[in-house]
This record gives C-alpha cells, structure tokens and sequence, in this order.
C-alpha cells in the first residue's frame, strides 16, 4: 500500500492536497489539527489538546497518553525499546543523545509508514523541510532550529528507503544525507545544515 | 505512484513553460504528486517539490555537442539519473507532455515490471535500430515514460549507457540518438505500451475527451500556451 506522512513544515500546504490518493495517511503532530488523516503521529501533549477533529482511525503515540476510547493506539516502533525497529546502532545512536530510545515523532512516523508499506508499496513525505523557524505551518512554536535537526536527521535516515519520496523544500544535502548518500563523503551534519541556511538565504527566504 | 517533471537550463521561456506545466497538472485533479526532478545546478523558481540528482554517473551518456542533440541527451541522462532515486512506480513526462486528468486508473493497469513508452507514430515510425544484430524495434516517443516499481535501476541504467554508446556507433551526429535509445531500451525490457491515452498528441486522430496526458510537442506547447 501506498503511505503519505505529512510533516508540519512550512511547505505542507504547497504540496499535500487531500486529492492525491493513498492508502494510508499519518499525519506529524500539528498536520492532524489541519488535515484529515489516517492516523495521527505524536509525542506532546499539546498536540492531542489542539484537535479540533480527530484522526479516523487512530494514534501513533507512547501508552502514556491517553487516547479517546473509540481510536485506536499504535506503539511507536522505535519508541519501544523491545522493538527489533531498534537495531544495535539505532541504541547507540539513542545512547549519544541520552536517550533510551528514538523519542522524536517523524522517525517514528516513518517507521509506522514502512510497515504499512512493506508490501511493496512507497511513503510519500509531505512538508519535509528541516526549516529553521520559530512556527510550524501551524503556527505553533517550537524548537526547529538546527540542532534539534542534527539530532533528528540521523533517525529520520535510519527509516528512510528507496521507496522514500520527498515532497517539501528540505535542501538537497539533507535529502542526499538521508538517503545515505554522503556517509562517507566527510559531510557533517553541521555542514550540512549551513548549506540548507545558505541556500534559504539566497533564495530570499527568512 | 508519482508523476515527475525533467527541467534543466536557464531558458526562461521553458520557466514559463514549467509554470504552465504545473498549473495544468493542479488543475487536472490528479491523485498522484508530482516532482520536479534535475541537476544540481538549475534554478528552480520557489514552489515546487524538487528532487536534485547528481548528474555525475550520467555523463557518459550526454554527448558534447551543443544543440538539440545535446538538450534530448541531458533529458535521457537526467530521466535515468532520477530514476535511480525513485524507487517506486514513477511516470516522467517532458515539460510539454501536460496532465489533463487522472493518469492514475490508465497506470495502475501497467505492470510493476515494466518500463512503457508508446509508438512514436508521428515523427519518424518504423525506423530499424541496430545493435549486436539488426532488430526491427518500432521508434517508441520519449516523452512520456512509465517506469515500474520492479524494474531494476542500476539494470536500467546500465542498460542505457549500453545501447546508447552502441547505437551512438551508427548515429553519431542524430539529434533524436537519446530516442533510438530509449526505444531500444523499451525493447530490452520486454516492449511494454503505453496506452495512447497517457501519450496523446494533436497530430493523433480520434477522441481526446478520455486523454490523461497530452503531449503537445514541437511548436505546438508554443502555440497553445502562448508563452
């Protein structure tokens, strides 16, 4: 089956419209306050107090969090410390970041999204921007700035396949570094960040 | 399933042309996305989803020359460049191959394995391209190309580079070599079709109220769009 994830950056009105046909939709945190989904993927409360309408089928979110009765609740796979979605290297990473776990919701979403799509179907990434901005498209405040992505992209990676597309403004760098692109190439995440920042500004963006 | 856009240069008429593209492909009501696809260099006006390739591993297949020749080898290398990044079904369409509706039920009948193109029946037909022994291969249109969710890409690539050098042998100087080559291609993967509607041209007889995907190539994109 076919999976969109809508991301809340900037750029997901530009791109997702309800039109386009999938299987599955889970929207990232504030997309499910603007768009019809699926299932909604989240990790802070806040999140679920915003709704205005709920996901129709259920959540993607930690067992903490209580749920409405009626919807559903899916464990995020890398949450879960018992999860074989949390390889050796994924436990390290998790350990540098002094966590025991990926606690970040997008990854967890892609995890989700693969799973639904293993049969061989793709996961279309709307609003993907790792944008350094003080709202999401939302309009809700938050940390997105670079090292809250420079944090997050290594699990973003981790999840990220041949049947991966991106529809958002996220620089071609960060798209080549999730793909596994430029492991080797002595690109750091730093690095990689700046160019994203250069790029916006010669594009005129804040 | 997506639908993707081959741009590259710095011809603001063909900016235009992009502009046109996509409001066409908004308008249509397609239920399948769509992405810009091209090199690491091209500007891209702001809004539109962009997937930049490296154009690197391609090279060999874009040959030097200035001209037409060099514009259709740079869309091959580009296509087959993209393609490596886009694992699933995907169909590219020229800049001037514009949706009109739904190209998503036609595609879907499509097979996973396929790489489809449609007889090019109003340019140069029935050409006989040659490579290793003489195979008669019907000219296919490279405008509009359906490649498969299972079709292996690096085959595909290699596959490419392959005939177009072998092909490049007797063509030299054609203008149109990047199409021999995709024809040949087309027949290496077992000769898929493209339904007519997914590839329909003005110089086609017959209903155009069911067509998905209208091609209006040469001066013809001109002429319509008034750019």
């Amino acid at each position: 089956m076919n999976v969109a994830v809508l991301c809340p950056g900037p750029s997901l009105p530009r791109y997702w419209r309800p039109s386009l046909k999938h299987d599955v939709v889970i929207g990232v945190n504030t997309a499910g306050w603007k768009y019809r989904v699926d299932w909604l993927a989240f990790s802070d409360r806040h999140v679920l107090e915003g709704l205005e309408f709920m996901p129709r089928i259920g959540f993607i979110t930690h067992g903490n969090h209580a749920i409405p009765a009626d919807k559903k609740r899916l464990d995020p796979l890398l949450y879960d410390a018992r999860s074989n979605a949390l390889t050796a290297e994924l436990h390290a990473l998790a350990a540098r970041q002094g966590m025991t776990e990926c606690a970040w919701t997008f990854p967890n979403a892609l995890a989700q999204a693969n799973r639904f799509a293993q049969d061989g179907g793709e996961v279309h990434v709307f609003g993907f921007d790792c944008a350094e901005v003080e709202k999401d498209f939302a309009g809700q405040e938050g940390e997105h700035g670079r090292r809250r992505w420079e944090l997050e992209l290594p699990w973003i990676k981790s999840q990220w396949t041949p049947q991966t597309v991106a529809f958002g403004e996220a620089s071609p760098e960060v798209i080549a570094y999730v793909r596994g692109q430029v492991a080797n190439s002595g690109l750091t995440l730093e690095k990689l960040m700046k160019a994203k920042a250069i790029m916006d500004e010669a594009e005129g963006h804040p | 399933m997506i639908l993707a856009v081959p741009y590259f240069g710095a011809n603001p008429r063909f900016e235009k042309l992009l502009a046109h593209w996509w409001e066409r492909y908004l308008s249509s009501g397609t239920s399948l996305p769509a992405i810009v696809v091209t090199d690491q260099v091209t500007h891209i006006p702001h809004g539109y989803p962009v997937l930049r390739v490296d154009m690197l591993h391609v090279n060999r297949v874009i040959r030097g020359t200035s001209g037409l020749g060099h514009t259709f080898d740079y869309k091959g290398a580009l296509v087959v460049a993209a393609s490596r990044y886009l694992g699933g079904d995907v169909l590219f369409l020229d800049i001037d191959a514009f949706v009109t509706r739904d190209p998503a039920p036609l595609l879907a009948k499509l097979a996973p394995q396929a790489v489809a193109l449609q007889t090019d029946s109003w340019a140069r037909p029935g050409i006989v391209l040659r490579w290793h022994e003489y195979i008669e291969c019907p000219m296919q249109n490279a405008g509009v190309i359906f490649i498969g969710r299972e079709v292996d890409r690096h085959e595909l690539g290699e596959t490419y580079a392959r005939l177009f050098r072998t092909l490049q042998d007797d063509h030299r100087e054609e203008p149109w070599l990047e199409q021999f080559t995709w024809s040949a291609v087309w027949h290496h993967f077992g000769r898929h079709v493209l339904p007519v509607r997914l590839n329909w041209a003005h110089t086609l007889p017959g209903d155009r109220t069911e067509v998905a995907i209208f091609h209006a190539h040469g001066d013809e994109k001109w002429r319509i769009t008034g750019l």
